[in-house]
């Protein structure tokens, strides 16, 4: 604190004794940029000295580069004398530098955050192990600060959202099943109630079916059977015969999906029919589309009968089709164990996951049917163990069992658990785990035991999964949840915040999610204090396939590429090829190569120029890539040197296009904000603009129209740095394509800087961005800290950035030395001391 | 003068989106009993300004002749009145859109920052339904189309918050709007939302908001303050909705639940979200409600209209350049036939003697004239609706040159039974 209150003032009184500067400010800059006129937004006036950098630095930090290149004073105006433009540049750049080497104490505000829509949907995801899509419809996040969604600035709160919120959580709760032995489980399709006798009976009917017979006694009723053959026609027809369309179907008709893919795959099967099966069947397979609701019927009826004798033949005769359903209905008896005390669920591999609902066991299942299943689940597992290992596995079952088959075994174990006691015993167990989870912390004792009472009160009026399910609702409506909250220290001292604080803050930072259990683990511990454990930790967390949500999030935000998924509206009738789908391949692409950089910890320098792209089949083709088949991703390496990096990925060079035609000023501008970080002021109003279509012939080619237009002293300080950033991606249409020519002219592919340099094409664009790689390391450093801490920079934030920068050119611009400097600084790891905060 | 002609296509699309949404505009019995309505407010935002050459009539008072862009509102033209003059002084202060967005409904000045301390103006409509909201179930509703754009427009240092917010619940939080008609509708018809079990989660929750409230920092609170509102805002919704305020039910089979997601085309998803307005307000479900035609810069593509080619906002900075001049009155144009259609809706529904369009008041502009220059003057500004008390429209009024946009909006203030005698920089009423 001392150190830091030295520097500090020792810069406020070189700065603010400094007459020389303030003379030099109140003579070029204060005419345009302060008091009445405040062009391009900027406002010295009200300087004083180092206060006013300090709460304006940005402006100031824009202020160095534009006077460093003779931007301003604009060129009409009076100029600075050598002298003069020394002095001024060398005080503000000291004030800047001097920030970098000091360790300042504050580590800023830490605002309260609230999960991100994509947070939000990774935690769920992360409780329960399984993706329900969540919090798509949530309002977007407006973001701010360094351009993050998760700038906690403008992360507000008002009613809609809160609605949104309890929404969620209650279909969330649909997806959940409780059972005291294995707690919260969410399935991918909805759970039902159980207390629906109709539905019940009916289930257990079917249960008893598929237990009892090949071929269940419902089939020989005729109308049952019909339902399914035409329910198997329906889907085939719109071709949803994939396991969650026969799901939805089922229940939206109260069928048993099981049956109805059991009957679709009997159908589908032709090439085990036998002559007689074929001749009953004809009339089926001949129908078409358009057939008639009559020509259905009259083939249905044919196919019934063919049915009942085809039994006896099928089951004597040709064994495949009963080969095929037994495997089927194997396949339900491999899954028929989860069954807990008190309810018994049956249900298909989660892989599968078409599921059928609970079974209460007071409707009739007997403790006889749980041995039976017991029974059976251990003969099948030994069945496949030698002589000799079953000898084994008979003294010590669990070595021989695989995880899952264990995790039944330990239910078997379990199953006898009735005792009262004991069932509360696991409900606030229960109810314990999934809260701490959910809070990121430990639950507390009020909290568990206000839930347990929740809990009880629903099941009394609505039973078990009602119960569960309004306690799911509870606990994510809960701040707690909502809210990443950490304990507020009274004090002017900031301090460290805890290791399970540390966790948090990190896993949301390198995962958008919650942390796993191996960093609570070392957090609890303690092991995560220790700067070694920690950089582990940030190597193992950025090689985990979670840390996607830094391609995802961080850099679609980043390098704005996010956008072609969301305001990107090319012309469909100029450019056919382009749809929702293909705008949503080249996002793709994008994050193929950034999960790719970051994951395997190559140079980020690779954004800009590598030897490589990610295509798939529709890709390539903007790529003119030739032989690459199907949707996936796949790494191919490339020669051509115009391709390769981020810049010339049809993602960037579609958002950065109008509708009809490409804008040289829109590429020139995403080159020099999102990857420089040096973006211009707008533009002045009333300025011409060129023509919508490039096809437009005035005689003159886009370029020569740009050049006029520079001609415009107003328009050419800005022009002059953003054209020539642009012009070399005029190599590519819209839509990223490469091309030679445009509206009838030959492409020139040439911008000229300042200095009289010429970037010649795309590899000439990528080397001159090369050679500024400080600029492009600094924005990404500083993109990367406001990512991470959620809040706009300070002025003191200089430091760390300069660190990471630092950390990345001496590590092969690794993007794990960056994450290394910002995780382990300052500001990461304090917070504010209460009264320090609220000053 | 050349003639706006809309393409076949566009007008049959129309046709069919009216005759699609028609059979909820049906007065239902319970409607039509009522007597005296409540006052409905409505603002209507549209971004980008419009071709400042197509927009002001040519006369005054009631012998003023439609200008090219309000032609479509020829049939209307006795319902609503043109402003002409009306300005915000605030939004001078700061470059582009969003200080001229965020500010719509306030008049207030938008604190420039990238995310620190944002700041507009409390709205007036959210002003309106903290007051009198609480005679429907829902104080407010918020819509729109194009989900707000993320990050910071780093030529002018805003956050894009500012460009996708009219309504502001007070001077730090905007009020997001619902784009997804599906969800509009369930927010205001379901009564899934409603379960009366919810009521022990929320007193839960609300019991971890003051657990919570001791062991954060003053500005944390803040924040935990706008949650702990959300909270309460549905708890008193629910109470309502077991008191019963008087919001009749919807007939399923006349009023189809919109289909999920976002409707492909512009249009109909305009005009759904328009007629979900018309008939929240219908069926007393809320009688304050806002609507954006967009964000603030947005680039829709409006190459769907006949003689448009490129998008809304390169378009409105049309250089005086001929042809986009052209577009983007062509652009405009569409907006007034939507609203023309909404209008006509309006006045069409039935209650007692008088319509809703009597009992109500709509407001429809921008929070620029000219998307070329971006200034907050003389903006393009439309007044509809008798608020109860009969008003009579049909005119063109001129006003004298900067008069306060803050007048129009505290004579709707009035309208809805606020009584205050300034908002902004007033300097008088305008209804």
């Amino acid at each position: 604190m001392c150190r830091y209150f030295i520097l500090f003032v020792l810069i406020i009184s070189s700065a603010q004794a400094d007459e020389e500067f303030k003379k030099i400010v109140g003579k070029y800059c204060l005419d345009c940029h302060g008091g009445k006129k405040t062009k391009g937004g900027v406002n010295f006036k009200g300087y004083e000295g180092i206060e006013h950098i300090y709460e304006n630095h940005e402006v100031w930090k824009d202020a160095i580069m534009q006077v460093e290149e003779g931007e301003m004073p604009p060129e009409d105006d009076p100029q600075m004398s050598p002298d003069e433009k020394k002095y001024f540049l060398s005080k503000l750049t000291k004030v800047f530098d001097e920030a970098e080497k000091i360790e300042f104490t504050d580590p800023g505000p830490a605002p309260l955050r609230r999960l991100t829509k994509k947070e939000y949907n990774n935690t769920i995801r992360d409780i329960f192990g399984i993706d329900l899509e969540l919090g798509k419809e949530f309002p977007s996040e407006g973001g701010g600060g360094e351009g993050f969604d998760n700038n906690a600035e403008v992360l507000t709160f008002s009613p809609l959202m809160f609605e949104k919120y309890v929404q969620e959580a209650v279909k969330l709760s649909k997806h959940i099943e409780f059972t005291y032995v294995d707690g919260f489980r969410a399935f991918k399709e909805e759970v039902p109630l159980r207390n629906n006798p109709q539905m019940l009976v009916k289930l257990n009917r079917e249960y008893n079916e598929i237990r009892n017979s090949i071929y269940p006694p419902q089939f020989q009723v005729e109308a049952y059977l019909r339902d399914y053959m035409y329910a198997a026609r329906d889907l085939e027809l719109k071709n949803a015969v994939d396991d969650k369309s026969i799901w939805s179907y089922a229940k939206a008709k109260n069928m048993n999906p099981i049956f109805i893919k059991h009957m679709i795959i009997n159908l589908a099967d032709r090439k085990s029919k036998n002559e007689v099966e074929k001749k009953y069947l004809a009339k089926w397979y001949a129908l078409t589309k358009d057939s008639s609701k009559k020509e259905v019927e009259a083939a249905g009826k044919q196919f019934l009968e063919g049915y009942k004798k085809s039994r006896y033949i099928n089951e004597h005769t040709t064994p495949e089709p009963k080969a095929l359903y037994r495997k089927y209905i194997q396949n339900v008896r491999n899954h028929i164990f989860k069954v807990s005390n008190e309810e018994l669920l049956l249900c298909l591999s989660e892989a599968d996951r078409i599921r059928l609902p609970l079974i209460s066991k007071e409707r009739g299942l007997t403790d006889g049917h749980v041995e039976r299943d017991y029974n059976r689940f251990i003969s099948k597992a030994f069945k496949k163990l030698d002589a000799e290992k079953r000898k084994k596995a008979l003294k010590n079952p669990k070595e021989f069992l695989n995880k899952k088959q264990q995790g039944t075994l330990n239910w078997f174990a379990n199953k006898r658990v009735s005792d009262k006691k004991e069932l509360d015993k696991l409900l606030h167990k229960n109810i314990s785990e999934l809260a701490t989870k959910a809070f990121r912390r430990p639950a507390t004792k009020d909290e568990i035991a206000k839930m347990v009472q929740l809990f009880h009160k629903e099941k009394d009026l609505k039973g078990i999964q009602a119960a569960a399910r309004l306690v799911t609702i509870r606990i994510f409506c809960s701040p707690s949840f909502i809210f990443r909250i950490e304990k507020q220290i009274d004090g002017k001292e900031s301090y460290k915040i805890s290791s399970h604080e540390l966790a948090v803050r990190l896993s949301y930072f390198l995962w958008s999610s919650m942390p796993d259990k191996e960093l609570l683990k070392l957090a609890d511990n303690g092991e995560l204090k220790k700067a070694e454990v920690l950089n582990q930790q940030i190597d193992r967390m950025l090689k985990d396939p979670k840390a996607i949500a830094l391609a995802e999030d961080f850099s679609s935000q980043w390098l704005k590429f996010k956008e072609i998924k969301e305001t990107v509206d090319l012309d469909k009738k100029r450019f056919p090829e382009f749809s929702h789908e293909l705008a949503h391949d080249m996002f793709k692409e994008c994050v193929e190569t950034l999960n790719y950089i970051i994951r395997n910890d190559k140079s980020i320098l690779e954004v800009i120029d590598n030897n490589y792209v990610f295509v798939n089949e529709k890709i390539s083709k903007l790529y003119g890539l030739k032989g690459i088949k199907g949707d996936h991703f796949r790494k191919v390496d490339i020669k051509d040197k115009k391709r390769g990096g981020v810049i010339t990925s049809p993602a960037v060079l579609a958002m950065t296009s109008y509708p009809l035609r490409t804008s040289p000023v829109l590429r020139g501008n995403w080159v020099i904000s999102s990857l420089l970080g040096t973006p211009t002021p707008p533009p002045p109003s009333d300025v011409e603009e060129l023509p919508e279509d490039d096809s437009v012939a005035d005689g003159l080619t886009v370029k020569q129209r740009f050049e006029k237009h520079r001609e415009d002293p107003n328009c050419y300080s800005c022009h002059s740095r953003l054209d020539p950033m642009g012009f070399p991606l005029e190599m590519f249409d819209p839509l990223g394509r490469f091309r030679t020519k445009s509206g009838g002219h030959a492409i020139d592919a040439t911008g000229e800087l300042k200095n009289g340099n010429i970037v010649n094409g795309p590899q000439g664009l990528k080397k001159h961005l090369l050679s500024k790689q400080d600029l492009f390391l600094e924005n990404l450093a500083s993109k990367a800290l406001g990512y991470s801490l959620g809040r706009s920079l300070e002025f003191f934030d200089r430091c760390t950035i300069a660190k990471a920068v630092n950390a990345m050119k001496k590590d092969n611009y690794k993007f794990s030395a960056l994450v290394k400097v910002i995780v382990h600084s300052k500001v990461f790891q304090f917070r504010r001391g209460h009264t320090q905060a609220s000053k | 003068m050349a003639k706006l002609n809309l393409t076949r296509r566009t007008v049959l699309q129309g046709i069919g989106g009216v005759s699609l949404s028609m059979p909820w505009l049906e007065a239902t019995a319970e409607a039509k009993k009522q007597t005296k309505a409540p006052i409905n407010t409505a603002f209507l935002f549209m971004p980008n300004g419009v071709n400042p050459k197509m927009w002001t009539p040519e006369g005054e008072g009631k012998n003023y002749k439609l200008s090219e862009i309000l032609k479509p509102l020829e049939a209307m033209k006795n319902e609503f009145d043109v402003l002409t003059h009306l300005g915000h002084k605030q939004a001078k202060h700061g470059d582009g859109h969003y200080a001229k967005t965020a500010n719509y409904l306030s008049g207030e000045l938008v604190h420039k920052t990238s995310g620190k301390n944002i700041r507009s103006g409390k709205s007036c409509d959210q002003i309106i339904a903290q007051r009198v909201g609480n005679n429907s179930p829902l104080p407010s509703i918020e819509l729109g189309i194009e989900a707000t754009r993320t990050g910071v427009d780093t030529n002018v240092g805003f956050t894009q918050v500012y460009g996708g917010h009219i309504s502001w619940s007070d001077s730090t939080t905007p009020v997001p709007k619902e784009i997804y008609p599906q969800l509009a509708f369930d927010r205001l018809f379901s009564k899934n939302n409603l379960n009366t079990k919810l009521a022990s989660v929320l007193d839960a929750v609300k019991d971890d908001v003051k657990r919570l409230n001791d062991s954060l920092g003053t500005e944390d609170k803040v924040r935990m303050d706008e949650f702990y509102t959300s909270v309460r805002a549905l708890e008193k919704r629910i109470q309502r909705s077991i008191k019963n305020v008087k919001a009749p039910e919807l007939d399923p089979q006349k009023h189809k639940r919109p289909d999920g997601g976002l409707p492909k085309s512009l249009q109909e998803h305009m005009t759904l979200m328009l007629d979900l307005m018309i008939l929240a307000f219908q069926m007393n479900r809320t009688h304050v409600a806002t609507f954006m035609f967009g964000n603030s810069v947005s680039g829709k593509n409006f190459s769907f209209l006949d003689g448009v080619e490129g998008g809304f906002h390169q378009l409105s900075h049309h250089a005086n350049n001929k042809e986009k001049l052209k577009m983007y009155g062509k652009i405009n144009v569409f907006h007034m036939v939507l609203f023309n259609n909404f209008l006509r809706k309006m006045k069409s529904i039935k209650q007692g003697d008088q319509t809703l369009l009597d009992n109500s008041l709509v407001m429809i502009g921008s929070g620029l004239r000219d998307g070329n220059k971006h200034e907050p003057i003389n903006l393009p500004t439309l007044i509809a609706g008798g608020a109860g008390r009969g008003i009579t429209r049909g005119q063109h009024r001129v006003f004298k040159k900067d008069t306060p946009m803050c007048n129009l909006l505290l004579g709707m203030m009035q309208e809805s039974g606020i009584e205050s005698n300034k908002f902004g920089d007033s300097t008088g009423v305008i209804v």
